[in-house]
């Protein structure tokens, strides 16, 4: 479900292309710093964003420093430090990825969420200090996600309601910011980014879906019958809706942006919204297309 | 005719400066280039003949006034109030206070299940963020009473939406031309990205 919400890189300017990296980095370092080492292999993009827009509204108290890692031990990199925004992101990284290695350990079974899941479970303990209410909220969301795959929910709206609120939830960070209308705007961006998310998803997901007979909102709300037509000409018939209902969420994430008004991080975060989203959207769209054209 | 004021977005008495502004704006929106391949073409198509109808008229005679023939003088945003039941006022009265969950109730439990009934759903699912349910429902009242311009205008302000965002991408400079080009420049920043490790 996440890596999805990227910048559009050939569009950046190098000055912005090295403030995404140095974000990027910073909620690496921060990880770090604050967890140790292992739990680093949770980072991701989409947290890159919500750190973002968060950052954007602070006054410039972060500084910037030029280091080594090991990951990139000859180069030297920029990277946020002293940044509010970026702890916060890399805490809700941490614990959705916690989350998520206990939905795949309950799916999946096998050792490597098992692992996973031991060797986060101090960093879990101290989450759950610090975010008691939200990992409350959280898990509620999940059992309500859980209740909707086991009823076989037939709309998508209905389904992707517990995820989208949970990513509310995720980015309404009351300890950075606690202008009411600003967290509202904030709530609106999460609720859709969720939204988003959970439907490039499940028609990303949908061969792999139908195949394994797992859940999928999208085959039972336009009724899917593999007897009578084959997933590409399923992808063809929702297709249109789908864009429909995916440029509408990026439509209301882009007016709460507008409201926020706010000049910090906005080129980088304009490029997301505007093409980074964008251009991922048609990407999944037009995905089930590409076999066609090559065997024309 | 529609008050062309209104399809430009305009204040009534705007100067014609604030007319072309609008205008261009306009027709950035509606542009056929944004809606090719895509189911909204037509009604884009529609928008845009509106929308030059509306400058051509403001600019040939100088300005509109409300209260010429033919005008229907409804706005957008506010219910229609004709022909309407009470327990649906009730239902528009909870809408417009944000209590969604009332109204819901209220429209679960009716059993007058007419135009009016979908359209209202298709409100309530609007302000909750579920566009697909919106559509489906306002497009089945639509369907059900066809000539009710409230209903048609609901449906077309969330059709619009999605090509409004496109033309905000586009108007900052990002467009799905260049193709080849992004292609391109894709493989140079892998090609950069190795170059960074070492």
């Amino acid at each position: 479900m996440f890596g999805y919400v990227a910048p559009d890189k050939p569009e950046l300017r190098i000055k912005e292309y090295e403030l995404y990296s140095a974000y990027y980095c910073g909620i690496c370092k921060s990880v770090k710093e604050r967890y140790g080492q292992i739990p680093r292999f949770a980072l991701n993009y989409d947290f890159v964003f919500l750190a973002l827009l968060l950052g954007a509204l602070r006054s410039p108290s972060e500084e910037i420093k030029r280091e080594r890692c090991p990951v990139h031990p000859i180069r030297k990199r920029s990277v946020v430090y002293n940044e509010a925004a970026i702890d916060y992101a890399a805490d809700m990284m941490l614990l959705l990825t916690y989350y998520k290695l206990l939905d795949d350990k309950h799916d999946e079974g096998g050792l490597k969420p098992a692992a996973a899941l031991a060797v986060l479970k101090s960093t879990y303990k101290k989450l759950m200090k610090s975010y008691g209410e939200k990992c409350i909220m959280i898990q509620k969301k999940l059992v309500e996600t859980a209740f909707i795959e086991e009823q076989k929910c037939t709309s998508l709206d209905r389904a992707a309601e517990p995820f989208a609120k949970l990513m509310e939830e995720v980015f309404a960070a009351e300890g950075i910011c606690c202008n009411k209308t600003i967290l509202m705007q904030f709530r609106k961006i999460g609720y859709h980014t969720g939204k988003w998310l959970y439907l490039i998803d499940a028609y990303d997901d949908l061969e792999e879906d139908a195949a394994k007979g797992l859940y999928n909102p999208l085959l039972l709300q336009w009724d899917y019958r593999p007897a009578e037509e084959n997933m590409s000409c399923f992808r063809k018939r929702i297709k249109e809706r789908t864009r429909f209902n995916l440029l509408f969420y990026l439509a209301e994430i882009s007016k709460a942006w507008d409201c926020l008004d706010v000049e910090r991080n906005r080129l980088l975060v304009e490029n997301i919204l505007y093409s980074g989203l964008l251009k991922k959207t048609e990407e999944i769209l037009e995905k089930g297309n590409t076999e066609d054209a090559k065997s024309l | 005719m529609q008050n062309p004021y209104e399809v430009l977005g305009i204040k009534e008495g705007a100067s014609p400066e604030e007319i072309r502004a609008a205008y261009k704006e306009q027709v950035k929106k509606y542009h056929p280039d944004l809606h090719q391949d895509n189911p909204l073409y037509e009604l884009a198509e529609e928008k845009l003949r509106e929308v030059n109808e509306a400058y051509d008229y403001l600019m040939k005679n100088g300005g509109y006034k409300a209260n010429n023939t033919g005008y229907q003088g409804e706005k957008t945003y506010s219910w229609e109030h004709r022909r309407q039941s009470p327990e649906f006022r009730q239902v528009r009265m909870d809408i417009d206070r944000g209590d969604l969950g009332a109204a819901e109730n209220v429209l679960n439990r009716s059993s007058n299940r007419g135009a009016e009934w979908f359209f209202l759903s298709g409100m309530i699912s609007l302000r909750k963020g579920w566009y697909d349910d919106a559509v489906t429902n306002v497009q089945t009242a639509v369907s059900l009473d066809p000539d009710n311009t409230e209903y048609r205008a609901a449906l077309n302000n969330m059709i619009i939406t999605p090509g409004s965002y496109r033309a905000n991408a586009y108007s900052r400079g990002y467009s799905n031309s260049n193709e080849e080009l992004c292609r391109m420049m894709q493989c140079y920043c892998c090609a950069d990205m190795l170059c960074d490790c070492m």
